[in-house]
Protein backbone atom coordinates (compact mmCIF):
# COMPACT_ATOMS: atom_id res chain seq x y z
CA UNK A 1 0.00 0.00 0.00
CA UNK A 2 1.23 3.47 -0.76
CA UNK A 3 1.77 5.82 2.13
CA UNK A 4 -0.87 8.48 2.39
CA UNK A 5 -0.52 11.87 3.96
CA UNK A 6 -2.44 12.64 7.16
CA UNK A 7 -4.74 14.98 5.29
CA UNK A 8 -5.53 12.44 2.61
CA UNK A 9 -6.22 9.90 5.31
CA UNK A 10 -8.54 12.32 7.11
CA UNK A 11 -10.48 12.99 3.92
CA UNK A 12 -10.77 9.27 3.39
CA UNK A 13 -11.95 8.74 6.93
CA UNK A 14 -14.60 11.41 6.58
CA UNK A 15 -15.75 9.85 3.35
CA UNK A 16 -15.88 6.56 5.13
CA UNK A 17 -18.01 7.94 7.92
CA UNK A 18 -20.30 9.58 5.43
CA UNK A 19 -21.04 6.48 3.44
CA UNK A 20 -21.44 4.51 6.66
CA UNK A 21 -19.62 1.64 5.03
CA UNK A 22 -16.97 0.35 7.36
CA UNK A 23 -14.18 -2.09 6.91
CA UNK A 24 -15.42 -5.59 7.17
CA UNK A 25 -14.00 -9.07 6.78
CA UNK A 26 -15.12 -11.69 4.33
CA UNK A 27 -13.87 -15.21 3.82
CA UNK A 28 -13.83 -16.72 0.37
CA UNK A 29 -12.69 -19.93 -1.28
CA UNK A 30 -10.98 -19.34 -4.63
CA UNK A 31 -10.76 -22.26 -7.05
CA UNK A 32 -8.20 -21.68 -9.77
CA UNK A 33 -8.25 -23.48 -13.10
CA UNK A 34 -4.69 -24.63 -14.11
CA UNK A 35 -3.91 -21.70 -16.42
CA UNK A 36 -4.46 -18.84 -13.95
CA UNK A 37 -2.67 -20.17 -10.91
CA UNK A 38 0.07 -17.58 -11.17
CA UNK A 39 -2.26 -14.58 -10.93
CA UNK A 40 -0.98 -12.39 -8.04
CA UNK A 41 -4.39 -11.97 -6.45
CA UNK A 42 -3.39 -10.55 -3.08
CA UNK A 43 -1.18 -7.89 -4.68
CA UNK A 44 -3.99 -6.85 -6.98
CA UNK A 45 -6.48 -6.72 -4.07
CA UNK A 46 -4.21 -4.48 -2.04
CA UNK A 47 -3.22 -2.20 -4.87
CA UNK A 48 -6.51 -1.74 -6.65
CA UNK A 49 -9.11 -2.29 -3.92
CA UNK A 50 -7.32 -1.43 -0.67
CA UNK A 51 -8.09 -4.90 0.63
CA UNK A 52 -5.84 -6.61 3.13
CA UNK A 53 -5.87 -10.33 2.48
CA UNK A 54 -4.90 -13.06 4.81
CA UNK A 55 -4.30 -16.51 3.31
CA UNK A 56 -5.89 -19.06 5.61
CA UNK A 57 -5.22 -22.14 3.49
CA UNK A 58 -3.49 -22.72 0.18
CA UNK A 59 -3.43 -25.83 -1.98
CA UNK A 60 -1.67 -24.67 -5.08
CA UNK A 61 0.80 -26.64 -7.18
CA UNK A 62 2.30 -25.33 -10.44
CA UNK A 63 0.52 -26.43 -13.64
CA UNK A 64 -2.42 -27.83 -11.64
CA UNK A 65 -5.73 -26.43 -10.45
CA UNK A 66 -5.56 -24.95 -6.98
CA UNK A 67 -7.56 -23.77 -4.02
CA UNK A 68 -7.06 -20.77 -1.78
CA UNK A 69 -8.99 -19.83 1.35
CA UNK A 70 -8.69 -16.10 1.79
CA UNK A 71 -9.83 -13.62 4.39
CA UNK A 72 -10.36 -10.22 2.78
CA UNK A 73 -10.54 -7.09 4.89
CA UNK A 74 -11.84 -3.97 3.19
CA UNK A 75 -14.78 -1.70 2.56
CA UNK A 76 -17.92 -3.59 1.80
CA UNK A 77 -18.57 -2.24 -1.74
CA UNK A 78 -14.90 -2.56 -2.68
CA UNK A 79 -15.07 -6.19 -1.61
CA UNK A 80 -17.99 -6.78 -3.96
CA UNK A 81 -16.10 -5.17 -6.83
CA UNK A 82 -12.97 -7.17 -6.09
CA UNK A 83 -14.87 -10.46 -6.07
CA UNK A 84 -16.32 -9.62 -9.48
CA UNK A 85 -12.85 -8.84 -10.76
CA UNK A 86 -11.49 -12.17 -9.48
CA UNK A 87 -14.36 -13.99 -11.16
CA UNK A 88 -13.36 -12.22 -14.38
CA UNK A 89 -10.08 -14.13 -14.32
CA UNK A 90 -12.04 -17.36 -14.57
CA UNK A 91 -11.56 -18.11 -10.90
CA UNK A 92 -14.49 -19.61 -9.05
CA UNK A 93 -15.32 -17.65 -5.87
CA UNK A 94 -17.42 -19.10 -3.07
CA UNK A 95 -18.11 -16.98 -0.01
CA UNK A 96 -17.99 -18.65 3.39
CA UNK A 97 -20.82 -17.27 5.40
CA UNK A 98 -19.66 -15.91 8.75
CA UNK A 99 -22.01 -14.73 11.41
CA UNK A 100 -21.79 -13.50 14.94
CA UNK A 101 -24.10 -15.20 17.41
CA UNK A 102 -25.29 -13.82 20.74
CA UNK A 103 -25.92 -16.25 23.59
CA UNK A 104 -28.82 -14.50 25.27
CA UNK A 105 -28.68 -16.79 28.32
CA UNK A 106 -25.18 -15.53 29.04
CA UNK A 107 -25.79 -11.91 28.03
CA UNK A 108 -26.28 -9.53 30.96
CA UNK A 109 -27.25 -6.57 28.73
CA UNK A 110 -24.35 -4.43 29.87
CA UNK A 111 -23.89 -2.71 26.52
CA UNK A 112 -20.12 -3.04 26.12
CA UNK A 113 -20.53 -4.61 22.67
CA UNK A 114 -22.70 -1.72 21.48
CA UNK A 115 -19.84 0.72 22.02
CA UNK A 116 -17.69 -0.93 19.32
CA UNK A 117 -20.44 -1.62 16.79
CA UNK A 118 -19.88 1.28 14.41
CA UNK A 119 -22.24 -0.34 11.92
CA UNK A 120 -25.16 0.26 14.31
CA UNK A 121 -26.25 -3.37 14.46
CA UNK A 122 -26.48 -3.37 18.24
CA UNK A 123 -28.64 -1.32 20.57
CA UNK A 124 -30.67 -1.48 23.75
CA UNK A 125 -34.43 -1.68 23.43
CA UNK A 126 -36.79 0.39 25.62
CA UNK A 127 -36.43 -2.19 28.42
CA UNK A 128 -32.64 -1.92 28.25
CA UNK A 129 -32.25 -5.37 26.69
CA UNK A 130 -29.65 -5.98 24.00
CA UNK A 131 -31.05 -6.06 20.49
CA UNK A 132 -29.11 -7.43 17.50
CA UNK A 133 -30.22 -6.03 14.16
CA UNK A 134 -28.59 -8.66 12.00
CA UNK A 135 -29.12 -7.10 8.55
CA UNK A 136 -26.93 -4.17 9.63
CA UNK A 137 -24.10 -6.44 10.85
CA UNK A 138 -20.95 -6.30 8.73
CA UNK A 139 -19.32 -9.16 10.68
CA UNK A 140 -16.44 -6.90 11.66
CA UNK A 141 -16.14 -9.04 14.82
CA UNK A 142 -15.25 -6.10 17.06
CA UNK A 143 -17.94 -7.14 19.53
CA UNK A 144 -16.53 -10.64 20.04
CA UNK A 145 -13.53 -9.85 22.29
CA UNK A 146 -15.34 -6.88 23.88
CA UNK A 147 -17.97 -8.95 25.67
CA UNK A 148 -16.83 -9.52 29.27
CA UNK A 149 -18.79 -12.76 29.62
CA UNK A 150 -18.07 -14.38 26.23
CA UNK A 151 -21.66 -14.17 25.07
CA UNK A 152 -20.67 -13.38 21.46
CA UNK A 153 -19.18 -16.05 19.23
CA UNK A 154 -18.40 -16.44 15.54
CA UNK A 155 -20.43 -18.95 13.61
CA UNK A 156 -18.97 -20.27 10.37
CA UNK B 1 -43.11 12.05 58.42
CA UNK B 2 -41.74 8.49 58.89
CA UNK B 3 -39.02 6.85 60.92
CA UNK B 4 -37.01 3.70 60.27
CA UNK B 5 -38.87 2.05 63.15
CA UNK B 6 -42.28 2.84 61.65
CA UNK B 7 -41.19 1.53 58.27
CA UNK B 8 -39.94 -1.76 59.74
CA UNK B 9 -43.19 -2.07 61.71
CA UNK B 10 -45.12 -1.68 58.44
CA UNK B 11 -42.96 -4.38 56.82
CA UNK B 12 -43.83 -6.74 59.69
CA UNK B 13 -47.54 -5.94 59.39
CA UNK B 14 -47.58 -6.31 55.59
CA UNK B 15 -48.60 -2.65 55.27
CA UNK B 16 -45.46 -1.47 53.54
CA UNK B 17 -45.72 0.57 50.32
CA UNK B 18 -42.58 -0.04 48.32
CA UNK B 19 -41.66 0.95 44.76
CA UNK B 20 -38.57 0.37 42.66
CA UNK B 21 -36.62 3.46 41.59
CA UNK B 22 -38.02 3.09 38.07
CA UNK B 23 -41.59 2.87 39.37
CA UNK B 24 -40.97 5.80 41.73
CA UNK B 25 -39.99 8.13 38.84
CA UNK B 26 -43.15 7.21 36.95
CA UNK B 27 -45.27 7.60 40.08
CA UNK B 28 -43.89 11.09 40.74
CA UNK B 29 -44.41 12.07 37.12
CA UNK B 30 -48.04 10.95 37.23
CA UNK B 31 -49.20 11.80 40.73
CA UNK B 32 -46.74 14.42 41.93
CA UNK B 33 -44.23 14.63 44.72
CA UNK B 34 -46.75 15.30 47.52
CA UNK B 35 -48.76 12.18 46.92
CA UNK B 36 -45.52 10.23 46.55
CA UNK B 37 -44.04 11.39 49.84
CA UNK B 38 -47.26 10.77 51.75
CA UNK B 39 -48.10 7.36 50.21
CA UNK B 40 -44.78 5.60 49.56
CA UNK B 41 -42.57 4.31 52.38
CA UNK B 42 -39.56 2.83 50.62
CA UNK B 43 -37.84 2.96 47.21
CA UNK B 44 -35.43 0.23 46.10
CA UNK B 45 -32.36 1.34 44.14
CA UNK B 46 -29.68 -0.86 42.58
CA UNK B 47 -26.62 -1.11 40.43
CA UNK B 48 -25.30 -4.09 38.50
CA UNK B 49 -21.83 -3.08 37.53
CA UNK B 50 -18.24 -4.18 37.27
CA UNK B 51 -16.13 -4.49 40.43
CA UNK B 52 -12.41 -4.83 40.84
CA UNK B 53 -12.18 -4.08 44.57
CA UNK B 54 -13.58 -7.42 45.65
CA UNK B 55 -12.02 -9.70 48.24
CA UNK B 56 -13.33 -13.12 49.14
CA UNK B 57 -12.62 -14.25 52.70
CA UNK B 58 -12.86 -17.95 53.56
CA UNK B 59 -12.42 -19.40 57.03
CA UNK B 60 -11.78 -23.16 57.24
CA UNK B 61 -11.67 -25.54 60.18
CA UNK B 62 -8.38 -26.94 61.47
CA UNK B 63 -6.68 -29.99 59.90
CA UNK B 64 -5.23 -32.96 61.79
CA UNK B 65 -2.30 -32.68 62.40
CA UNK B 66 -2.75 -28.93 62.61
CA UNK B 67 -1.61 -26.54 59.91
CA UNK B 68 -0.60 -22.88 59.76
CA UNK B 69 -1.15 -21.80 56.15
CA UNK B 70 1.88 -20.34 54.45
CA UNK B 71 1.11 -20.73 50.78
CA UNK B 72 -2.38 -21.52 49.53
CA UNK B 73 -4.14 -21.81 46.22
CA UNK B 74 -7.77 -22.55 45.30
CA UNK B 75 -8.31 -24.04 41.84
CA UNK B 76 -4.88 -22.63 40.99
CA UNK B 77 -5.76 -19.06 42.08
CA UNK B 78 -3.25 -17.82 44.67
CA UNK B 79 -4.82 -17.06 48.07
CA UNK B 80 -3.35 -15.02 50.93
CA UNK B 81 -3.20 -16.72 54.33
CA UNK B 82 -4.79 -14.51 57.00
CA UNK B 83 -4.50 -16.85 59.97
CA UNK B 84 -3.82 -20.54 60.60
CA UNK B 85 -6.67 -21.75 58.35
CA UNK B 86 -8.14 -18.55 56.87
CA UNK B 87 -7.52 -17.17 53.42
CA UNK B 88 -8.35 -14.10 51.36
CA UNK B 89 -8.71 -14.31 47.58
CA UNK B 90 -8.83 -11.32 45.32
CA UNK B 91 -11.63 -11.62 42.78
CA UNK B 92 -9.33 -10.09 40.17
CA UNK B 93 -6.39 -12.49 40.51
CA UNK B 94 -6.11 -15.27 37.97
CA UNK B 95 -5.19 -18.91 38.20
CA UNK B 96 -1.56 -19.73 37.41
CA UNK B 97 -2.70 -22.36 34.92
CA UNK B 98 -5.56 -20.54 33.24
CA UNK B 99 -5.66 -16.75 33.08
CA UNK B 100 -9.38 -16.90 32.29
CA UNK B 101 -10.13 -18.45 35.68
CA UNK B 102 -10.20 -15.85 38.45
CA UNK B 103 -11.21 -15.28 42.05
CA UNK B 104 -14.59 -14.12 40.67
CA UNK B 105 -15.00 -17.60 39.14
CA UNK B 106 -14.27 -19.11 42.57
CA UNK B 107 -17.10 -17.04 44.04
CA UNK B 108 -19.47 -18.19 41.30
CA UNK B 109 -18.40 -21.84 41.62
CA UNK B 110 -18.93 -21.75 45.40
CA UNK B 111 -22.44 -20.37 44.90
CA UNK B 112 -23.15 -23.07 42.32
CA UNK B 113 -22.24 -25.69 44.94
CA UNK B 114 -19.19 -26.93 43.02
CA UNK B 115 -16.20 -28.64 44.62
CA UNK B 116 -12.98 -26.65 44.54
CA UNK B 117 -9.39 -27.77 44.93
CA UNK B 118 -7.52 -26.41 47.95
CA UNK B 119 -3.76 -26.80 48.08
CA UNK B 120 -1.77 -25.55 51.05
CA UNK B 121 1.80 -25.51 52.32
CA UNK B 122 2.15 -25.17 56.10
CA UNK B 123 4.67 -23.17 58.14
CA UNK B 124 5.73 -26.36 59.91
CA UNK B 125 6.24 -25.42 63.56
CA UNK B 126 5.94 -27.41 66.78
CA UNK B 127 2.24 -26.76 67.26
CA UNK B 128 1.40 -26.73 63.54
CA UNK B 129 3.45 -29.59 62.10
CA UNK B 130 1.36 -30.13 58.94
CA UNK B 131 3.63 -29.33 55.99
CA UNK B 132 1.39 -30.06 53.04
CA UNK B 133 -2.34 -30.36 52.69
CA UNK B 134 -4.69 -30.92 49.78
CA UNK B 135 -8.46 -31.36 49.63
CA UNK B 136 -11.65 -30.71 47.71
CA UNK B 137 -14.20 -28.47 49.37
CA UNK B 138 -17.48 -26.70 48.65
CA UNK B 139 -19.37 -23.85 50.29
CA UNK B 140 -20.86 -26.18 52.94
CA UNK B 141 -17.38 -27.15 54.18
CA UNK B 142 -16.41 -23.57 55.04
CA UNK B 143 -17.03 -22.01 58.48
CA UNK B 144 -17.44 -18.49 57.15
CA UNK B 145 -17.41 -17.05 53.68
CA UNK B 146 -17.56 -13.32 53.24
CA UNK B 147 -17.11 -10.87 50.44
CA UNK B 148 -15.67 -7.42 50.94
CA UNK B 149 -16.64 -5.01 48.18
CA UNK B 150 -14.55 -1.97 48.86
CA UNK B 151 -16.32 -0.03 46.15
CA UNK B 152 -19.72 -1.66 46.42
CA UNK B 153 -21.40 1.52 45.22
CA UNK B 154 -20.10 4.37 43.15
CA UNK B 155 -22.02 7.60 43.14
CA UNK B 156 -21.10 8.56 39.61
CA UNK B 157 -18.57 7.78 36.93
CA UNK B 158 -17.13 9.34 33.80
CA UNK B 159 -17.54 9.03 30.05
CA UNK B 160 -14.41 7.54 28.48
CA UNK B 161 -13.24 8.40 24.96
CA UNK B 162 -10.00 8.45 23.01
CA UNK B 163 -8.73 11.23 20.75
CA UNK B 164 -5.49 9.48 19.77
CA UNK B 165 -4.95 7.67 16.46
CA UNK B 166 -4.91 4.18 17.92
CA UNK B 167 -7.52 2.12 19.72
CA UNK B 168 -7.11 1.68 23.47
CA UNK B 169 -8.32 -1.33 25.43
CA UNK B 170 -9.23 0.04 28.84
CA UNK B 171 -11.29 -0.94 31.87
CA UNK B 172 -13.94 1.25 30.23
CA UNK B 173 -14.02 -1.05 27.19
CA UNK B 174 -12.42 -0.70 23.77
CA UNK B 175 -12.03 2.97 22.96
CA UNK B 176 -11.69 3.49 19.24
CA UNK B 177 -9.27 6.25 18.23
CA UNK B 178 -10.23 9.66 16.79
CA UNK B 179 -13.27 9.87 19.11
CA UNK B 180 -15.16 7.18 17.20
CA UNK B 181 -16.83 5.86 20.34
CA UNK B 182 -17.22 6.39 24.06
CA UNK B 183 -18.49 4.48 27.06
CA UNK B 184 -20.17 5.38 30.34
CA UNK B 185 -20.61 3.29 33.42
CA UNK B 186 -23.37 4.01 35.92
CA UNK B 187 -26.88 2.84 36.73
CA UNK B 188 -27.67 6.59 37.00
CA UNK B 189 -31.31 7.15 38.06
CA UNK B 190 -31.43 3.66 39.63
CA UNK B 191 -28.22 4.16 41.64
CA UNK B 192 -28.77 4.45 45.43
CA UNK B 193 -26.18 7.22 45.77
CA UNK B 194 -27.80 9.27 43.00
CA UNK B 195 -31.16 8.93 44.76
CA UNK B 196 -29.65 9.91 48.10
CA UNK B 197 -26.81 12.17 46.93
CA UNK B 198 -25.80 13.48 50.36
CA UNK B 199 -26.22 10.15 52.21
CA UNK B 200 -29.10 11.42 54.35
CA UNK B 201 -30.46 7.88 54.84
CA UNK B 202 -27.41 5.77 54.01
CA UNK B 203 -24.58 5.41 56.52
CA UNK B 204 -22.34 3.01 58.37
CA UNK B 205 -24.53 0.08 59.39
CA UNK B 206 -27.08 0.44 56.60
CA UNK B 207 -28.35 -2.89 55.30
CA UNK B 208 -27.36 -3.56 51.72
CA UNK B 209 -28.70 -6.26 49.42
CA UNK B 210 -25.84 -7.90 47.56
CA UNK B 211 -26.76 -10.64 45.09
CA UNK B 212 -29.66 -11.71 47.31
CA UNK B 213 -27.77 -11.70 50.59
CA UNK B 214 -28.10 -9.07 53.31
CA UNK B 215 -24.84 -7.27 53.97
CA UNK B 216 -23.82 -4.13 55.74
CA UNK B 217 -22.12 -0.89 54.80
CA UNK B 218 -18.92 -0.49 56.78
CA UNK B 219 -17.93 3.00 55.66
CA UNK B 220 -16.64 4.93 52.70
CA UNK B 221 -14.82 2.91 50.05
CA UNK B 222 -11.94 3.06 47.59
CA UNK B 223 -11.43 6.38 45.78
CA UNK B 224 -14.09 8.06 47.95
CA UNK B 225 -14.04 11.70 46.91
CA UNK B 226 -16.90 13.59 48.58
CA UNK B 227 -15.40 16.93 47.50
CA UNK B 228 -16.23 16.37 43.84
CA UNK B 229 -17.96 19.33 42.21
CA UNK B 230 -21.76 19.01 42.18
CA UNK B 231 -24.32 20.29 39.71
CA UNK B 232 -27.35 22.43 40.63
CA UNK B 233 -29.30 19.29 41.63
CA UNK B 234 -26.63 18.22 44.09
CA UNK B 235 -25.30 15.43 41.88
CA UNK B 236 -21.50 15.17 41.58
CA UNK B 237 -20.27 15.59 38.00
CA UNK B 238 -17.80 12.72 38.23
CA UNK B 239 -16.69 9.94 40.61
CA UNK B 240 -17.54 10.96 44.16
CA UNK B 241 -18.90 9.02 47.15
CA UNK B 242 -18.10 5.30 47.26
CA UNK B 243 -19.24 2.79 49.86
CA UNK B 244 -17.55 -0.28 51.26
CA UNK B 245 -19.67 -3.30 52.19
CA UNK B 246 -19.25 -6.73 53.73
CA UNK B 247 -21.63 -9.56 53.03
CA UNK B 248 -21.98 -13.26 53.81
CA UNK B 249 -21.93 -15.15 50.51
CA UNK B 250 -23.68 -18.29 51.75
CA UNK B 251 -27.17 -17.01 50.94
CA UNK B 252 -26.29 -15.32 47.65
CA UNK B 253 -28.08 -16.15 44.43
CA UNK B 254 -25.57 -17.00 41.65
CA UNK B 255 -27.90 -15.32 39.16
CA UNK B 256 -26.57 -11.94 40.32
CA UNK B 257 -22.90 -12.86 40.23
CA UNK B 258 -21.05 -12.91 36.91
CA UNK B 259 -17.31 -13.34 36.57
CA UNK B 260 -16.14 -11.30 33.60
CA UNK B 261 -13.02 -10.58 31.65
CA UNK B 262 -12.13 -7.21 30.15
CA UNK B 263 -9.90 -7.33 27.10
CA UNK B 264 -6.26 -6.42 27.88
CA UNK B 265 -7.30 -5.54 31.43
CA UNK B 266 -8.12 -8.79 33.17
CA UNK B 267 -10.73 -10.39 35.39
CA UNK B 268 -13.54 -8.42 36.99
CA UNK B 269 -16.62 -9.27 39.01
CA UNK B 270 -20.10 -8.18 38.01
CA UNK B 271 -22.39 -8.25 41.04
CA UNK B 272 -25.70 -6.72 41.99
CA UNK B 273 -25.87 -4.24 44.86
CA UNK B 274 -29.13 -2.68 46.05
CA UNK B 275 -30.27 -0.40 48.86
CA UNK B 276 -33.75 0.41 50.11
CA UNK B 277 -34.13 4.15 50.64
CA UNK B 278 -36.76 5.13 53.22
CA UNK B 279 -38.91 8.11 52.25
CA UNK B 280 -38.33 9.72 55.66
CA UNK B 281 -39.43 13.22 54.64
CA UNK B 282 -40.25 15.55 51.76
CA UNK B 283 -36.59 16.43 51.22
CA UNK B 284 -35.71 12.78 50.59
CA UNK B 285 -38.75 12.44 48.35
CA UNK B 286 -37.42 15.35 46.26
CA UNK B 287 -34.05 13.61 45.93
CA UNK B 288 -35.80 10.43 44.77
CA UNK B 289 -37.43 12.31 41.90
CA UNK B 290 -34.09 12.72 40.09
CA UNK B 291 -34.01 11.68 36.42
CA UNK B 292 -31.23 11.25 33.85
CA UNK B 293 -31.60 14.77 32.39
CA UNK B 294 -30.51 16.17 35.77
CA UNK B 295 -27.49 13.90 36.21
CA UNK B 296 -24.27 15.19 34.67
CA UNK B 297 -20.98 13.45 34.07
CA UNK B 298 -17.56 14.43 32.71
CA UNK B 299 -16.13 13.31 29.37
CA UNK B 300 -12.53 12.16 29.83
CA UNK B 301 -9.94 11.59 27.11
CA UNK B 302 -8.02 8.35 27.73
CA UNK B 303 -5.37 9.10 25.08
CA UNK B 304 -2.93 10.22 27.77
CA UNK B 305 -2.26 7.46 30.31
CA UNK B 306 -1.69 9.80 33.26
CA UNK B 307 -3.51 10.41 36.56
CA UNK B 308 -4.86 13.74 35.36
CA UNK B 309 -6.41 13.39 31.94
CA UNK B 310 -7.79 16.02 29.58
CA UNK B 311 -11.57 16.41 29.57
CA UNK B 312 -14.12 17.44 26.95
CA UNK B 313 -16.62 19.08 29.28
CA UNK B 314 -19.83 17.61 30.62
CA UNK B 315 -23.03 16.04 29.39
CA UNK B 316 -26.15 14.50 30.93
CA UNK B 317 -27.02 10.81 31.02
CA UNK B 318 -30.20 11.64 29.11
CA UNK B 319 -27.96 12.64 26.18
CA UNK B 320 -25.81 9.55 26.62
CA UNK B 321 -28.83 7.26 26.56
CA UNK B 322 -29.65 8.45 23.03
CA UNK B 323 -26.51 6.52 21.89
CA UNK B 324 -24.89 9.59 20.36
CA UNK B 325 -23.09 12.31 22.25
CA UNK B 326 -21.22 15.31 20.92
CA UNK B 327 -17.57 15.20 21.93
CA UNK B 328 -15.38 18.06 20.74
CA UNK B 329 -18.20 18.87 18.27
CA UNK B 330 -18.09 15.39 16.82
CA UNK B 331 -21.16 13.14 17.08
CA UNK B 332 -19.76 10.09 18.83
CA UNK B 333 -21.27 6.67 19.40
CA UNK B 334 -21.75 6.01 23.10
CA UNK B 335 -22.83 2.94 25.05
CA UNK B 336 -23.20 1.90 28.68
CA UNK B 337 -21.16 -0.70 30.57
CA UNK B 338 -23.56 -1.05 33.50
CA UNK B 339 -26.50 -3.36 32.95
CA UNK B 340 -29.70 -1.37 33.41
CA UNK B 341 -31.79 -4.49 32.78
CA UNK B 342 -30.11 -6.34 35.65
CA UNK B 343 -30.21 -3.23 37.86
CA UNK B 344 -33.97 -2.95 37.34
CA UNK B 345 -34.42 -6.65 38.07
CA UNK B 346 -32.36 -6.28 41.25
CA UNK B 347 -34.61 -3.39 42.38
CA UNK B 348 -37.57 -5.72 41.83
CA UNK B 349 -35.89 -8.52 43.74
CA UNK B 350 -35.22 -6.30 46.77
CA UNK B 351 -38.77 -4.95 46.57
CA UNK B 352 -40.12 -8.51 46.72
CA UNK B 353 -37.84 -9.37 49.64
CA UNK B 354 -39.25 -6.38 51.52
CA UNK B 355 -42.84 -7.33 50.67
CA UNK B 356 -42.10 -10.89 51.80
CA UNK B 357 -40.60 -9.58 55.07
CA UNK B 358 -37.22 -11.05 54.20
CA UNK B 359 -35.44 -7.72 54.28
CA UNK B 360 -35.82 -5.01 56.89
CA UNK B 361 -34.15 -1.62 56.94
CA UNK B 362 -31.51 -0.58 59.42
CA UNK B 363 -30.81 2.86 60.75
CA UNK B 364 -27.18 3.92 60.25
CA UNK B 365 -25.04 3.87 63.37
CA UNK B 366 -22.95 6.74 62.07
CA UNK B 367 -22.71 8.97 59.02
CA UNK B 368 -20.53 8.45 55.95
CA UNK B 369 -17.40 10.56 56.30
CA UNK B 370 -17.94 13.49 53.95
CA UNK B 371 -14.93 15.47 55.09
CA UNK B 372 -12.09 13.31 53.83
CA UNK B 373 -9.87 14.35 51.00
CA UNK B 374 -8.89 11.90 48.25
CA UNK B 375 -5.18 11.32 48.61
CA UNK B 376 -2.70 10.67 45.85
CA UNK B 377 0.14 8.18 45.93
CA UNK B 378 3.41 9.64 44.79
CA UNK B 379 6.80 8.02 44.53
CA UNK B 380 9.39 8.96 47.13
CA UNK B 381 12.89 8.08 46.10
CA UNK B 382 15.93 7.63 48.29
CA UNK B 383 16.10 7.35 52.06
CA UNK B 384 13.23 8.47 54.25
CA UNK B 385 14.49 11.34 56.38
S1 LIG C 1 -19.75 -8.12 14.13
FE1 LIG C 1 -20.54 -7.23 16.03
S2 LIG C 1 -19.61 -5.17 16.12
FE2 LIG C 1 -19.37 -5.90 14.01
S3 LIG C 1 -21.16 -5.11 12.94
FE3 LIG C 1 -21.72 -7.17 13.63
S4 LIG C 1 -22.70 -6.84 15.61
FE4 LIG C 1 -21.61 -4.95 15.11
S1 LIG D 1 -21.11 -7.16 25.88
FE1 LIG D 1 -21.85 -9.30 26.11
S2 LIG D 1 -23.05 -9.27 28.01
FE2 LIG D 1 -22.77 -7.13 27.42
S3 LIG D 1 -24.61 -6.65 26.21
FE3 LIG D 1 -23.04 -7.32 24.74
S4 LIG D 1 -23.36 -9.53 24.50
FE4 LIG D 1 -24.49 -8.91 26.33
Amino acid sequence: MTKKSKKEKKVELDKLNESLSFRTKRRVVLEFPPNVVQTPITYMLAKEYDIISNILRAEIAPEESGKLVLEMDGLSDRLDEAIEKIRGYGIEVTEIARKVAFDMDKCMHCGACISVCLAGALKLDENYHLQFIEPKCTVCEMCVPTCPVDAVTIDI
Amino acid sequence: MRTFEEINEKIKNSKIKVLTALEAKNYIKEKGINSFSSDIDVVTCASFEMHTNALLYLSFGQTDPMIYFQEVSVNGVPAYPTGPTDIAISCVSSSKDDINYSGANILEDLLLGKNLHLKAVGKHSGVFPNREFETWFNLKDVNQSRLLLNQSLNQNNIVACNSSDNDINSHMGTLIGKLENSTFNSSTFLNPLINDPFCKTIGVGTSVWIAGSRGVIVGHGSSHNPNQKRNEYGIPVGPSITLSSIVDISSMNPKWVKPGHIQSFGPVLFISVAIAIPVLNKEIAECLSITDDKIHTTIVDFSIPRRTKPTFGQCTYAELRTSTVSINNKPTLTAPLTSMAYSIESCNELKNDILNKKFILSKPTSEINMGVELKKLDAKLGELV
